[in-house]
């Protein structure tokens, strides 16, 4: 049972005017056999984090610990981890063969195991016959399993994954994606996964840990993050394309509860805000921000019979797929819709837009919190 | 907050020490304690029966010093004449770039390797090989009896020598200083180039607001770099000329040799050794800070 | 300068007149080398027109050196100077390049200056008092006395650690996380990587060792000691000698760094560039 646990941890580079805090106080327990993915921007700190866990940086408060042991102040070595890294960091002077047989060979295995193990593994990950060659002489896909090779060959507590499909062109990415979430589930090995690429996170995670600006944002499933967004950075950051962010106000008039922006105005039923605004919030208006995700948001030539129905111009429209995705100037903002099937859209043309209340969320505009 | 990690920080000072020991204690001996020695030894006569302390004398000596006024003269005629070789550098290094960014590489190659050839060997072989060149040179002119011709070998007249070993000098460093302007001006992007083109620039004109502003920083450090080295000239004195005649094309750093060496004037060979670092390591810092200030 | 294609007559001008400073080059550069060679076959040069193929190769100059005891302990000393002095600044360099590069210690910055500082020393300025200072510790004209002091040199300690700077860290992170000791990382893994560094530094250390004359004409006090160009340099400017045994010695002088020059044109080019870009 290998589980790691945070402890609040932090981690602060440099001192005074140049001090820079990567890691502000994370907690949080990844489980046995679990993937678990560190999702953020660049300068999140999610690479920081892995590599605090590697033990190539030491925290400056707080604890780390791995299988039951805390090992905040040791070694790599003596953690019994293995890390993936984005270049791979193939020793380039070494074949294949060496390259996977390295960390055995330190430990001193006698040869004829370091050679079983070695082509055994090779086996797994398809690269058996690679394992004369040099790395000079691989392309990308093939560095990146031999790089998978060496870190399984050691049978380590825990996996750490460094950006390992950035260097891979697009489509070989998706393959791969799917390779490694296989294989970890097979191994079964607790594994740790740093990307700053939401749709991979998504894809591949058991759970997410969503990070912005050295602070965790969300830990949750896919899911759970997807249709449960807790805070408006984690709201913006999933989904593809993003969720419309509109800020606004919601109050009270006449024993009815209004949300009005710039765009939008309409009526909200009571239950909607009961536990989450006060009544002299509501009185006075609170400013909150409602995110509906563009999907959920549909263009159509004719009002229809929805029960909400807003109208805008049409501002651009971009063809993904075979999703038609219609950016409409509502109001002073610009918000992104799915055009209703068979609705032929043009630039500078009058449409109408809908949207169902079930997939609204609200976000208190000045803590950022749901609400 | 608890400070973390202090066993592995000190665990790697240890191991850090433990490599740069032995270098460490090798150049505090060897490198830096000869600066206070020679500070020391400027202040006595050294000789036998034992040095004697004799106070400013030698820096009064150095003060008027003919001669020392004359090879430091020399150095900075070297140092310009470095400077302007330098400067020409940039032509061939063009020719042979423009060429072999077409379609030769082949040529650079072999333009580089020739003209690196005199780095690698001695200045003894290079002094003697030339002055066998200019021997001949002299003998074959004088033979033919034209009026004015050299009969001795420029190295060996008053009013030719310093600017000989001058030429003779360029000639050696023009290898390293071409090979360089080469890199750099390989480093500067084709697309620049490209750009230019398009923009309907003429090859003068693109070299003006292409390829010099980008070649700038490269120039300036080499060409200073050059001054300074002027004053470590010596090989190519003592090689060619041994200083001759008299002093005429003598640099500093040759002079300070010759004191210590042949004349025994340690004190004040010591002196002369110190004017030279402290122009070097001016000069030297002020390079450091024309470059920081204006390219970092 | 741009190339611009469709103009056929600019081009071709160019062209010329760089194939021409290409041969002009390798004439300028190899003749002074060849005409050595010549002179010290006895090729009669001052003839007219001068005898550029000797028509009766002399080979007694090259006889007499190698017969001469003074010039084949030159030569031996040669070797054991240059061989000494490159390996041991190969090492040291290399041990202190790395740790400067690699590891933070207290004084790292402070002594980082001082190398730097040092550096901008001229070697030959410090050979005065280092005469003086080896006198006194009774190491003049001794074997250690040559090649000890140089060994520390600044300028390889801080090439080095230039060229370990540019080698990503990523592969030292991945040895240390499987688990190899810093010794381990350092042998098998640094190193092998910088081998071009390694070869450039040696290839160059060697060169400059081996023509250095300025060195040993201070410590080495008893011509039994000196060097090859030290010898010969002598012999030129104390008294005139065969001229063409000379011219000899100085063809053998230049042998080596040649023939080490052949083989590592590339390393030499590139340690040029490198170097020379690196500032």
């Amino acid at each position: 049972m290998v589980e790691v646990t945070l402890d609040h941890v932090s981690k602060v580079f440099g001192e005074g005017a140049q001090k820079v805090v990567a890691v502000d106080d994370a907690s949080f327990t990844v489980k046995d056999k679990e993937l678990i993915v560190l999702l953020g921007p660049s300068g999140s700190g999610k690479s920081t984090l892995l590599r605090l866990i590697a033990g190539l940086e030491i925290p400056t408060s707080g604890d780390i610990i791995i299988g039951n042991k805390v090992v905040t102040e040791l070694t790599p070595k003596e953690r019994d981890v293995a890390m993936v890294f984005q270049s791979y960091a193939l020793y380039p002077h070494m074949s294949v063969f060496d390259n996977i047989a390295f960390p055995l060979k330190i430990r001193k295995l006698p040869r004829e195991e370091i050679k079983s193990r070695v082509e055994q593994t090779a086996e797994i990950l398809n690269i058996k016959h690679l394992l004369n060659r040099m790395p000079g002489q691989l392309s990308g896909g093939e560095m990146q399993r031999v790089a998978l090779a060496r870190s399984i060959v050691r049978n380590p507590q825990v996996f750490l994954f460094d950006e390992p499909l950035s260097n891979l062109d697009a489509k070989l990415r998706v393959t791969t994606r799917g390779f490694l979430k296989r294989l970890q589930k097979d191994l079964g090995i607790t594994s740790i996964y740093v990307t700053h690429d939401q749709e991979e996170a998504m894809t591949i995670a058991d759970r997410i840990v969503v990070l912005d600006r050295g602070k965790v944002q969300q830990i949750d499933s896919p899911d759970a993050i997807y249709s449960k967004p807790q805070n408006i950075f984690v709201a913006g950051f999933i989904g593809s394309p993003p969720m419309n962010l509109i800020e606004g106000r919601v109050l009270m008039r006449s024993g009815k509860i209004f949300f009005s922006s710039e765009s939008v105005n309409f009526e909200l039923p009571q239950e909607m805000m009961r536990n989450k605004v006060t009544n002299e919030e509501l009185d006075k208006g609170k400013n909150v921000t409602l995110g509906i995700r563009p999907e959920d948001v549909i263009a159509t030539a004719t009002p229809g019979n929805y029960a909400r129905v807003f109208k805008g111009k049409v501002y651009i429209t971009e063809l993904v797929g075979n999703t038609n995705y219609v950016m409409v100037e509502a109001g002073k903002m610009i918000l992104r819709t799915v055009a209703s099937p068979g609705f032929r859209v043009e630039i500078g043309k009058e449409v109408y837009f809908t949207f169902d209340l079930q997939n609204i969320h609200f976000f208190d505009s000045e803590t950022q919190e749901r609400l | 907050m608890v400070e973390k990690g202090k066993r592995r920080r000190r665990l790697e000072a240890r191991d850090a020490y433990l490599m740069i020991l032995p270098f460490l204690v090798l150049m505090s001996v060897f490198s830096l304690f000869p600066i206070f020695q020679g500070i020391s030894l400027s202040f006595y006569r050294v000789g036998l029966p034992e040095d004697k302390y004799i106070g400013l004398k030698n820096y009064e000596r150095a003060l008027v010093d003919d001669v020392l006024a004359l090879t430091l003269k020399n150095t900075v005629f070297y140092g310009i004449t470095l400077m302007l070789g330098i400067v020409l550098c940039i032509l061939p290094a063009l020719l042979v770039n423009s060429v072999a960014m077409g379609n030769r590489p082949r040529l650079r190659w072999v333009f580089q390797a020739a003209i690196l050839l005199p780095i690698v060997i001695s200045w003894v072989t290079l002094g003697s090989a030339w002055n066998w060149i200019f021997l001949i040179g002299g003998g074959a002119l004088a033979q033919t009896g034209r009026p004015g011709a050299i009969s001795i070998s420029p190295l060996a007249q008053a009013s030719t020598a310093l600017p000989t070993v001058g030429l003779l000098t360029v000639w050696s460093t023009l290898g390293y200083n071409t090979i360089l302007f080469l890199a750099g001006l390989r480093g500067i992007p084709k697309v620049m180039y490209e750009a230019a083109q398009i923009d309907g620039a003429s090859n003068w004109q693109t070299f003006r607001h292409v390829t010099l502003p980008l070649l700038k920083p490269m120039l300036t450090f080499m060409v200073v770099t050059g001054f300074i080295g002027a004053f470590q000239i010596f090989d190519p004195v003592a090689t060619l000329t041994n200083g001759g005649p008299g002093w005429y094309s003598a640099s500093i750093m040759f002079y300070t040799v010759r004191q210590a060496w042949y004349a025994l004037d340690y004190g004040y060979a010591a002196v002369l050794g110190l004017v030279v670092v402290a122009i070097v390591f001016t000069l030297s810092v002020i390079q450091f800070r024309l470059i920081y200030k204006r390219y970092v | 300068m741009a190339k611009v294609k469709g103009r056929p007559k600019t081009g071709a001008l160019f062209r010329i007149a760089a194939y021409s400073s290409t041969i002009l080059s390798l004439v300028i550069y190899f003749f002074p080398f060849y005409l050595l060679v010549v002179i010290s076959l006895h090729g009669n040069i001052f003839a007219q027109p001068p005898e550029l193929v000797p028509a009766n190769p002399d080979f007694s100059g090259y006889v007499a050196i190698f017969t001469n005891p003074a010039f084949f302990e030159w030569i031996m000393n040669s070797f054991i100077y240059t061989i000494g002095i490159s390996l041991g600044t190969i090492i040291m360099s290399s041990f202190t390049g790395y740790a400067f590069s690699r590891l933070d210690f207290p004084g790292k910055t402070q002594l980082f200056w001082l190398v730097l500082g040092l550096m901008m020393i001229p070697a030959v300025a410090s050979y005065i008092p280092l005469y003086v200072m080896l006198a006194k510790m009774k190491l003049l004209n001794t074997y250690w006395g040559i090649i000890i002091p140089p060994i520390a040199s600044p300028y390889s300690a801080f090439l080095m650690k230039q060229s370990f700077d540019a080698i990503p860290k990523d592969y030292e992170e991945v040895a240390y996380i499987d688990g190899a000791s810093r010794p381990t990382i350092l042998f098998r893994v640094i190193l092998p990587i910088a081998k071009p560094a390694l070869i450039t530094l040696a290839l160059f250390q060697f060169v400059w060792n081996w023509n250095n004359f300025a060195w040993p004409l201070f410590v080495a006090t008893s011509p039994r000691m000196w060097n090859l160009p030290l010898g010969i340099w002598n012999m030129v400017w104390s008294y005139t000698r065969d001229f063409w045994t000379l011219a000899a010695g100085g063809v053998v002088l230049m042998l080596v760094p040649f023939v080490m020059y052949l083989i590592g044109v590339e390393y030499f080019l590139r340690g040029i560039v490198v170097t020379g870009l690196k500032k």
